[in-house]
């Protein structure tokens, strides 16, 4: 063979470069709608066993309340117009509100979790086929007395997985300053939402994107979805912008203390494992849910924190001081003990801040009391009363301060990693 | 490995050396202590620095979020790219010199992925026509760019180790030269055929060069094709082509001009490895979660295609005898692409998940799964019996993606532009680097009077590599939205999941970029010189090289994440480095050699590592800095007609290395950054080659290579995520002195006889042994924060922290030829190998940590393994003339 045209040949043929390889698209699988049923016909069939569907049939709804906000998690409120229903997904994702879906029943089952109805084991590749978009249904107004309701059996109760709205409502006042859920340990948190009549549970998420948004303080319209665990009627938040609680309260919040000279405070009007309320006081946990309680040591209370027995992974509770004027030569005395103590945990810590809003200790500045006599361990015995002695303040304030100020008690702690020292604090007095 | 007679006379064994304690808190104590005796020469004894007990370590509160368990999935960093290509790439260190220790190295360790004293692609430097090729971004010599022309890169010059080269300083490895001028390729034409039943089957080679002819011309011709509809693994496949031409001009006697070009485009059905469960579970050690049935047909969804062809000018001044000046400038460009899957709002489509897999559901191989005993039967079924739980059910991701109607509002960042269709819920995309690359590279030598030979060169190359992805196949959807899906969730911010602020809810479909777009920008200027004097007993060299180098990116896409880091262009980093060298060889006889070679440099960061997540953020490692290196070697070479053999030891340390790593995170859906600056490493060993004439037609060969080669400080590492600015760690403490680095043999043995017949005919048998295979140890279990909570008597803390070492195995390899001429003009030659003849396929040679791990449960995420291929053949028919 020649050697110009041998080039030639192979030179064609290796230009004609290796094609990319296209398959073939599978052929179209369809699911088919068969027997159809409304909402209210599926929430029928349940008569206290769990129900699985095998044969072909359709209930055709609306999505109300998705995942996207990460409140809901493998979770799907739908609705039509005869009622609703909560599915339970066997993966998370793939379905959002104002979706209008076909669900293909087969594989799915039927069944009540903790007397809510539920759709159970929905795929969404394989249960769910979309038929248009962005169609929402929207809330239905009710009343707290409506919902609180009992039905029996409770599977029949027509509010189950409802968007409802409803309007004149605000958050209880103890649990304001709080946030909707604990974000840092990622905990799911219930809280309580009141027309000044009647209250019902708001369950939020420790995933959700809210989670570490502070309770609004007002009163106003509030939508969710609902839910039920045993006995108890739950509310979830789909969309924190649909929480408009600005308007004016029906319980409304005293009049912050004002701030005052000394304080003296020997826990007396406590009670023995019960989380203190002392007025002026504030009592709150920020990680976890331990707070400080009553505890009775020979018989006079005192007050006590501990993580002993809690499954936060994290525990924070703080009590702060009524808001204190301040002079120049004021000080701090008070008694500290513990008992079972873990080495290596730093449970209690004490602050003073002027800035504090009295209700967010993340936003406050906080300056820690050093110089003070708190009991620890080995430096002395457990159950044993430690006087602080007398701390001069002014060393914790900036120069020449006149204004008001707060001082904390902080525990920090953690149940699942053994950091369950117990605390208590006694006869504080600041003068 | 008990070793020839000689070789006990050569090296004073029983030099024990005892691998050193590490401690970790919250009292030192020791973790593991290893004993293992080194065979050392008791010249080198006193250059092995006494290893360091590593004993004090202070406990830091864990204040991350690291307990969350972590698990790779997509390896992206040049090292994991660059070791799947090894690992695949068929001519890469098959081509060995004519030291026997080197060729057994290649030939037959080199599938128990062996790498000579430890060091990666990155310490060789390759240059081509003079021209140095390694990737400038990854340091890597991208051996798969010329892969298929065996014919015409056969002539190459390599050495190992630090030496004289008149082509370039070199590397710490040595430097390989591949010498493809039309006038230096043996004139005839030669046509082969190969069978094999490896990564490819079949092979058709052909190539013509006319040598120089009388009119001042020479040419060269190379093309091949290498393919398989499947390797020897399932599921994996081959296409590749190869072209090569090259003319040559020789102008007059003192100048030729010279012009070459070539290219493989490769495509490629790629191997996965897994765990140990699922290759039970499948029945086979070479089970690849890679593929699955779409319509009955096997679909590979990680493929690569990879296509960048060379081109290159090249003048050669020839003044005289005894000078030469060679130089060239070249220009390279191309694609290199790696499919995979991508997937929203959905399932996990990839079958070996670990959710997927029974273990998940048993308590007692997995504390923190579910304890489901029902439902891990049944997938223990599943996984025996159904393909499609096996393998990738495509079919199904067709279905799912046909029917999830979404309508995306203000597409493409128009008010009011709604687009509604079926939104694909799994995607495959192509994550592309495409390199641009042109450079100029000039080298002088000359001898001098008085046996003195000079080497003067210098270079510059500019490259710019494009980073992207692609929608590849959206399996069945209309269209895919360019969003993060965490950070959509996460943030209650709309803007902070886009991918391209500047065109919010982008609507993307098959064969449009998204995701992220960015280039990375590399500039090299180098100038080297050497000297070199002989005696006639003693031979001497000195080099010296300076390097300037600058790398910074720029992005063309503002990320939601981001918005400050992600657009534009970066700082420049700039480093000098620069090299120094030297060595001797000493004649005590004709036969009898001695000579030792010294190194000391510093060399850039790669930029590939240097950048924390280049995908998304222009930032780099705080602390960057240069690598500082020395290494040194005693060699002693006997070359008598019938014995010819090197014995060899040496001593490197590498100092302020940085490594990273990028996993998949399935709760955090994103990946995961883990970046390490302050890495040591010290690689040290031992060198036997031995080739003995037994009789004029048999000859025997022993070669035995160990080294010990570990990491040798305490890094520090940061760690953080790409979809999210808050960086979960930084400055966190790995206790990483004195594990094993993984990834190859550090001990290596082979013996073989040959019998070579007066008749044109030979055949061969190895026997090999493979000892010391780690696997890289995953920092992050080796820190305070993993093993903080446990007492020190916890089982747990061992298993977090003892390193995986692999079992050692042994492989025989066969091989046999002949050749016959036909008209005293035709030769037509057979050649065959079988390797791994005894088909031993429970030999792990490879794998790695998961990067993702559970402090509380370290099996709960096994290391994933890869086997030596059972037996395989090459056989080859070739005709030339």
């Amino acid at each position: 063979m020649n050697f110009r045209s041998t080039l030639a040949i192979l030179t064609l043929v290796v230009l004609a470069a290796a094609c990319k390889k296209e398959f073939d698209e599978p052929p179209v699988r369809t699911l088919p709608t068969g027997q159809v049923l409304t909402v209210a016909q599926l929430r029928g069939l349940f008569t206290g066993s769990p129900i699985r569907f095998r044969g072909d049939s359709s209930v055709f709804a609306v999505v109300t309340a998705d995942e996207q906000s990460g409140n809901l998690y493998k979770n799907v409120y739908i609705q039509d117009h005869t009622g609703a229903i909560v599915m339970r997904l066997v993966n998370p994702g793939g379905l959002y509100q104002g979706d209008s879906i076909r669900i293909y029943l087969a594989g799915t089952t039927l069944s009540s979790y903790q007397n809510l109805l539920q759709l159970d084991s929905v795929n969404v590749d394989n249960n769910v086929v979309k038929q248009a978009t962005l169609v929402p249904k929207q809330p239905t107004t009710v009343t707290i007395a409506q919902l609180n309701q009992t039905y029996t059996p409770a599977w029949t109760n027509p509010w189950q997985a409802k968007l409802i709205r409803i309007e004149g409502v605000e958050f209880i006042q103890s649990e304001l300053g709080t946030t909707y859920a604990d974000a840092v340990n990622q905990e799911t948190v219930n809280k309580t939402l009141s027309d000044c009549t009647n209250n019902i549970l708001v369950r939020n998420s420790g995933y959700a994107n809210f989670a570490s948004q502070q309770l609004p303080t007002g009163n106003g319209s509030f939508v969710g979805v609902v839910g039920q665990f045993g006995d108890d009627m739950q509310l979830f938040i789909r969309n924190i912008n649909e929480v408009q609680l600005t308007g004016d309260r029906c319980d409304p919040i005293p009049e912050p203390c004002p701030p005052t000279t000394n304080v003296a405070e020997d826990f007396a009007s406590g009670t023995s494992n019960v989380d203190l309320s002392l007025e002026c006081w504030f009592n709150v946990s920020t990680a976890g849910s331990r707070v400080w309680r009553g505890y009775s040591d020979a018989g006079q209370i005192c007050a006590q924190a501990t993580a002993f027995q809690s499954s936060s992974p994290s525990d924070v509770a703080w009590l702060i001081s009524p808001t204190l004027q301040f002079t120049p030569g004021m000080s701090l005395s008070m008694r500290t003990q513990y008992a079972f103590w873990v080495n290596g945990q730093v449970p209690f810590k004490a602050f003073v801040s002027t800035n504090f809003n009295g209700t967010n200790t993340a936003t406050a500045n906080w300056t820690e009391i050093t110089g003070a006599t708190f009991a620890n361990s080995p430096t002395h015995n457990f159950n044993t009363w430690v006087p602080s002695g007398q701390i001069p303040l002014d060393g914790f304030l900036p120069d020449g301060y006149t204004g008001s100020f707060v001082v904390a008690f902080r525990y920090t702690g953690s149940g699942p990693n053994g950091q369950t020292t117990n605390y208590r604090i006694d006869d504080v007095v600041i003068q | 490995m008990p070793g020839p007679g000689v070789l006990e006379g050569v090296f004073t064994a029983g030099t024990y050396f005892t691998m050193p304690h590490r401690a970790l808190p919250p009292v030192p104590r020791q973790l593991t202590e290893l004993r293992r005796p080194l065979f050392l020469s008791a010249l080198l004894v006193s250059t092995l620095l006494p290893a360091q007990i590593d004993t004090t370590l202070a406990t830091k509160p864990d204040t991350t979020r690291q307990e969350q368990p972590q698990l790779p999935v997509f390896t992206i960093t040049a090292d994991d790219l660059d070791a799947e290509l090894g690992a695949q790439d068929i001519s890469g260190i098959l081509q060995s010199s004519r030291d026997i220790y080197t060729s057994t190295a290649g030939f037959s360790f080199g599938s128990a992925r062996y790498r000579i004293r430890g060091y990666d692609s990155r310490n060789t430097q390759v240059s081509i026509n003079g021209v140095f090729v390694n990737d400038m971004e990854s340091g890597w010599a991208t051996w798969s760019q010329w892969a298929g022309l065996n014919d015409v890169t056969r002539y190459m010059e390599v050495r190992t180790g630090v030496s004289p080269s008149r082509y370039n300083f070199g590397g710490l490895g040595g430097y390989t030269d591949i010498n493809v001028r039309a006038s230096s390729l043996r004139k005839g034409i030669r046509v082969s055929y190969a069978s094999a039943n490896r990564a490819y089957r079949n092979r058709l080679m052909f190539t013509a060069s006319t040598g120089m002819r009388k009119d001042g011309w020479a040419f060269s011709f190379s093309g091949s094709r290498r393919w398989a509809e499947e390797g020897y693994v399932e599921g994996t496949s081959f296409d590749a082509w190869a072209y090569f031409l090259s003319a040559e001009k020789k102008i007059n006697d003192k100048h030729s001009l010279s012009f070459t070009a070539f290219g493989a485009p490769i495509v490629q059905g790629r191997q996965g490895v897994a765990i140990q469960e699922a290759y039970d579970l499948a029945g086979t050690n070479y089970y690849n979660p890679n593929w699955g049935y779409q319509n009955g047909e096997k679909r590979n969804a990680r493929m690569s295609f990879d296509h960048k062809p060379v081109l290159m000018l090249s003048h050669r001044y020839k003044p005289d005898a005894n000078t030469n000046w060679n130089t060239t400038l070249y220009y390279t460009f191309g694609r290199d692409g790696l499919t995979g899957m991508q997937w929203f709002d959905a399932q996990d489509p990839r079958p070996d998940y670990y959710r997927y897999l029974p273990s998940y559901y048993m308590p007692s191989l997995s504390v923190n799964g579910q304890n489901d005993p029902m439902m891990a039967a049944r997938l223990t079924s599943e996984w025996q019996n159904d393909v499609n739980r096996r393998q990738i059910n495509w079919d199904q991701l067709y279905f799912a993606n046909g029917k999830n109607l979404y309508t995306v509002q203000n597409a493409n960042g128009i008010a009011g532009n709604n687009v509604t269709g079926n939104r694909s819920k799994y995607i495959l995309e192509e994550q592309r680097a495409d390199p641009t690359r042109i450079g100029i590279n000039s080298v002088y030598d000359k001898a001098l009077a008085n046996n003195v030979h000079v080497t003067y060169g210098a270079s510059f190359h500019r490259q710019k590599t494009h980073y992207f992805k692609v929608i590849d196949d959206l399996l069945g959807g209309d269209f895919w939205v360019d969003v993060d899906q965490f950070a959509e969730r996460d943030f209650n911010d709309s803007l902070t999941a886009q991918n391209d602020l500047d065109q919010i809810n982008k609507v993307v479909r098959e064969g449009d970029m998204f995701g992220y777009d960015f280039d990375i920008h590399t500039r090299l200027y180098n100038a080297f010189g050497q000297y070199e004097k002989k005696w006639s007993h003693l031979e001497v060299y000195g080099g010296a090289e300076v390097t300037y180098t600058s790398f910074w990116r720029d992005s063309r896409l503002r990320n939601g994440r981001f918005p400050e880091q992600s657009f534009g262009t970066s700082e420049m980093h700039n480093f000098f480095t620069y090299g120094l060298k030297g060595g001797a060889v000493g004649k005590l006889t004709g036969r009898h050699f001695i000579s030792a070679n010294v190194v000391w440099m510093t060399r850039p960061p790669i930029p590939r590592t240097a950048f924390i997540s280049p995908r998304t953020r222009g930032e780099v490692i705080d602390g960057l800095t240069t690598e500082k290196i020395w290494s040194g070697d005693l060699n002693y070479i006997v070359r008598s007609p019938r014995l010819k053999g090197r014995a060899t030891v040496y001593y490197t340390r590498m100092s302020d290395g940085l490594w990273s790593r990028s996993f998949y995170h399935d709760e955090y859906r994103t990946l995961v950054n883990y970046t390490m600056t302050g890495v040591d490493q010290v690689h040290q060993g031992v060198e036997l080659g031995l080739e003995a004439k037994l009789s004029a037609t048999w000859s025997a060969t022993a070669v035995l290579g160990t080294g010990d080669f570990r990491y040798a400080s305490r890094p520090e590492a940061t760690i953080t995520r790409d979809n999210n600015p808050e960086v979960f760690d930084a400055g966190r403490t790995v206790y990483w002195e004195n594990y094993k680095v993984g990834g190859m043999p550090q001990t290596a043995a082979s013996l073989g006889v040959r019998y070579n017949s007066p008749k044109f005919w030979f055949a061969g048998v190895n026997a090999n042994y493979f000892d010391d295979m780690y696997l890289d140890p995953n920092p992050d279990r080796r820190t305070a924060e993993a093993i903080g909570n446990y007492v020190e008597s916890d089982p747990q803390v061992a298993l977090l922290t003892d390193q995986t070492k692999l079992d050692p195995g042994v492989t025989v390899d066969l091989f046999l030829g002949k050749s016959w001429m036909i008209k005293r003009q035709y030769r037509v030659a057979v050649n065959a190998t079988i390797s791994n003849l005894l088909n031993n396929t429970d030999l792990r040679v490879g794998g790695f940590e998961q990067s993702r791990y559970d402090r509380t449960d370290a099996n709960r995420f096994p290391p994933k393994y890869s086997y030596l291929f059972g037996r395989n053949y090459f056989a080859m028919v070739t005709f030339s003339f």
